[in-house]
């Protein structure tokens, strides 16, 4: 035992009946098993990433415009680099859906009217309409990536395969649907 | 609840409630909501009831043990675990208003297929265990780390308690509100609120911050008033006290009443208050007095009474005499027309009684004989009577009694203690106060809601001295018993 402990655990016995040192040697390992118990209870916040950060399962992106699954809090797509909504074919567009420039400025063609809006459509529902069947989203779970909170987000429909091909998973999907791809919603809250 | 624990408590409250933007408490928003499972409403209401408890189950056995330990290792109260603490607070405060990144952080999340293996209120109840206590997932706020630290300085667990149970309702609260909008528009723009404006979590972080200021504000003043009003009364004995007076015996002098103004004689000496009146003793009398106007209201026979104990339907006093000391009760629901004396203790040779106390129809004295003391209680009126404490080597004497709470005098052979106990309870009680055998001996005391007063003795065969001192009852500190001088198996 290294020395200072050694001086440690001698004026504790010292400074204490025997019995009230074994009772707090006692104390202390119950409350480092129960701490331990509740340890391997608890999953790493920071998780490994398969094709983005956050995603612990190997199921594939639902298929985005722009590349990662990236949407916001209402299942629309998102630009994954900035987060800049965008529409179904991938152009930037400012609330009401049109197109703007990198300043948020209208896009307008030669004529001098702005460019026509293109449907933005939840990617989870998109992807159903895409591969002819019905898919919604379920569960979601938080984890931490990049010092930032990010949702975790399965896109999940009544579907044997996944969006990779071979079986599906549960995942974080109910009621008898499992997951056909995967998507994710970044906060800006920072973890 | 004082200010201190009203500080506290609402600094922990929100403390947290800033912990639902964690990963674990936006999870738990969207587990516990209507699209994280297939029950519906009824399912997450269920769960909300479940989850409540759970956080605060948590956030008791995080902050009550914490609390405990500190108990355990250095005792509750004192000065200096105060001042740790403010500092500690204080820090944290600093920290969350400029808003540094959580360091240490504690990279784990709650374990996500308890949701899909058990029933959903049995996982929300569960996942309420774990985000209530607060060190198991991310944190979001120093103020988590401070109020541990606060816990744990202070040792007090009651306090604990107070914190753990504020933190879990922070921690819940939010939750409950958020879960069952979840998925609808409200649940939507409530989750961009939260997740998208940055603003909004620095402005909880900020509230942190002033609530730990307000916290470590109170850690300064509030015990500190507490020690201040341990008022010092030179030259006197024998306290008698309710929370507006403070009753007590001049040395050589007049027996005096002080409720917060100047002290004011009264006739009589060995005074004493409480119900309806003060009494005092005037030769071979108890006179009464009205507690509000000090008008007398009778005179009852008490040949040679030396203290007395009043209340508003029962009179105690001691006699002293060459054969021994006696204690007699007298009903005086009407005060003119007082019932017969009743001896209910009578003491010789070289055995005392200690003057009775009483609350009620509750009265106590001390009995010490050579052979061992112990404080008795009996209830007036009725043949009840039992030993609340006592011992075969030590001198316990000196009683007074404040509801269910009473106070005795425990010296040995290194100091006094004047400890505090309820009645109904078992062991010693906690310390009050504590004094060195060289400094004096604890004596005749006084117990009321808030506070304590015993009489400092240092006793002389021709010029004993005795000063007063007032002491919070709010931090008793836990009473470690000590083998006697000499070593040897001697029994306690």
């Amino acid at each position: 035992m290294p020395e200072h402990l050694d001086r440690i655990a001698d004026s504790l016995a010292r400074d204490t009946s025997r019995r009230g040192f074994l009772a707090r040697v006692g104390g202390a390992l119950v409350a480092l098993t129960a701490a331990r118990t509740v340890g391997s209870l608890i999953e790493p916040g920071d998780s490994e990433a398969f094709h983005f950060c956050g995603h612990t399962f190997t199921t594939g992106s639902c298929p985005h415009p722009t590349g990662l699954p990236r949407i916001d809090s209402r299942g629309l797509p998102l630009r994954a680099s900035d987060g800049h909504p965008i529409d179904d074919i991938g152009r930037p567009v400012n609330d009401a859906g049109q197109p703007v420039d990198h300043d948020g400025q209208l896009v307008r063609g030669p004529d001098g009217r702005p460019i026509p809006p293109a449907p933005r459509t939840q990617l989870c529902k998109r992807t159903g309409e895409i591969y002819g069947f019905q898919a919604q989203n379920d569960g979601s779970w938080y984890r931490c990536c990049g010092g930032k909170v990010r949702q975790l987000r399965d896109c999940c429909a009544h579907h044997t395969t996944r969006i990779n091909g071979d079986a599906a998973l549960t995942g974080y999907c109910f009621s008898g649907r499992k997951v056909f791809c995967v998507q994710y919603y970044d906060t800006r809250v920072p973890c | 609840m004082s200010a201190l624990e009203i500080a506290l408590g609402v600094a922990a409250l929100l403390i947290g409630a800033t912990g639902t933007f964690s990963p674990c408490g936006l999870s738990v928003i969207d587990t516990i909501g209507p699209t994280g499972h297939t029950g519906g409403r009824r399912t997450t209401a269920a769960a909300c009831v479940a989850f409540l408890p759970g956080a605060v189950v948590g956030g008791l056995l995080t902050f009550g043990v914490l609390a405990a330990i500190g108990d355990q290792l250095h005792g509750a109260g004192g000065r200096a675990s105060y001042f740790v603490a403010a500092g500690i607070a204080l820090l944290a405060a600093v920290l969350e208003v400029r808003g540094t990144r959580i360091v240490p952080q504690i990279r784990r999340q709650l374990p996500e297929h308890w949701r899909r293996v058990m029933p959903m209120p049995l996982a929300a109840a569960l996942y309420g265990v774990l985000l209530g206590i607060g060190f198991t997932t991310f944190v979001l706020s120093f103020g988590v780390w401070a109020l541990a630290g606060v816990s744990l300085a202070i040792g007090d667990p009651a306090l604990g308690l107070v914190l753990g149970a504020c933190f879990g309702l922070g921690r819940a609260l939010p939750i409950l509100a958020l879960a069952p909008v979840a998925g609808r528009p409200t649940g939507f723009r409530a989750t961009e609120l939260m997740c998208e404006r940055p603003g909004v979590y620095l402005g909880l972080r900020r509230g942190d911050a002033a609530a730990l200021a307000v916290a470590a504000l109170a850690l300064i003043v509030v015990p500190g008033d507490a020690a201040g009003a341990g008022v010092g009364v030179p030259n006197a004995t024998d306290p008698s006290a309710t929370a507006d007076a403070l009753l007590f015996q001049k040395l050589g002098g007049p027996a005096m009443i002080s409720r917060g103004g100047p002290e004011v004689p009264l006739p009589g000496s060995h005074p004493a208050i409480g119900g309806r009146y003060v009494a005092t003793i005037e030769g071979d009398s108890v006179e009464l007095f009205d507690r509000a106007t000090l008008a007398p209201v009778a005179r009852i026979p008490a040949a040679g009474a030396d203290a007395v104990a009043v209340s508003d339907v029962w009179l105690a006093y001691r006699t002293s005499g060459p054969g021994g000391d006696a204690i007699y009760i007298r009903y005086i629901a009407n005060p003119a027309v007082p019932a017969p004396p009743l001896q209910i203790a009578s003491q010789g040779g070289a055995g005392q009684l200690s003057r009775p106390a009483i609350d009620g129809r509750i009265v106590l004295y001390g009995l010490a004989t050579p052979r061992g003391s112990r404080i008795v209680q009996r209830v007036m009126g009725t043949h009840r009577h039992r030993a609340l404490v006592r011992s075969p080597r030590l001198l316990l004497f000196n009683p007074s009694v404040n509801g269910r709470s009473f106070a005795y005098v425990r010296a040995d052979a290194r100091r006094s203690r004047l400890m505090v106990r309820k009645r109904h309870a078992h062991g010693a009680g906690r310390v009050l106060l504590s004094l060195a055998r060289a400094k004096g001996t604890l004596w005749s005391n006084a117990l009321t809601g808030s506070l304590a007063y015993a009489t400092i003795l240092q006793p002389s065969s021709n010029d004993p001295r005795a000063s007063i001192v007032g002491v919070s009852r709010r931090h008793p500190k836990r009473f470690r018993q000590r083998g006697p001088r000499g070593g040897g198996n001697h029994r306690f």
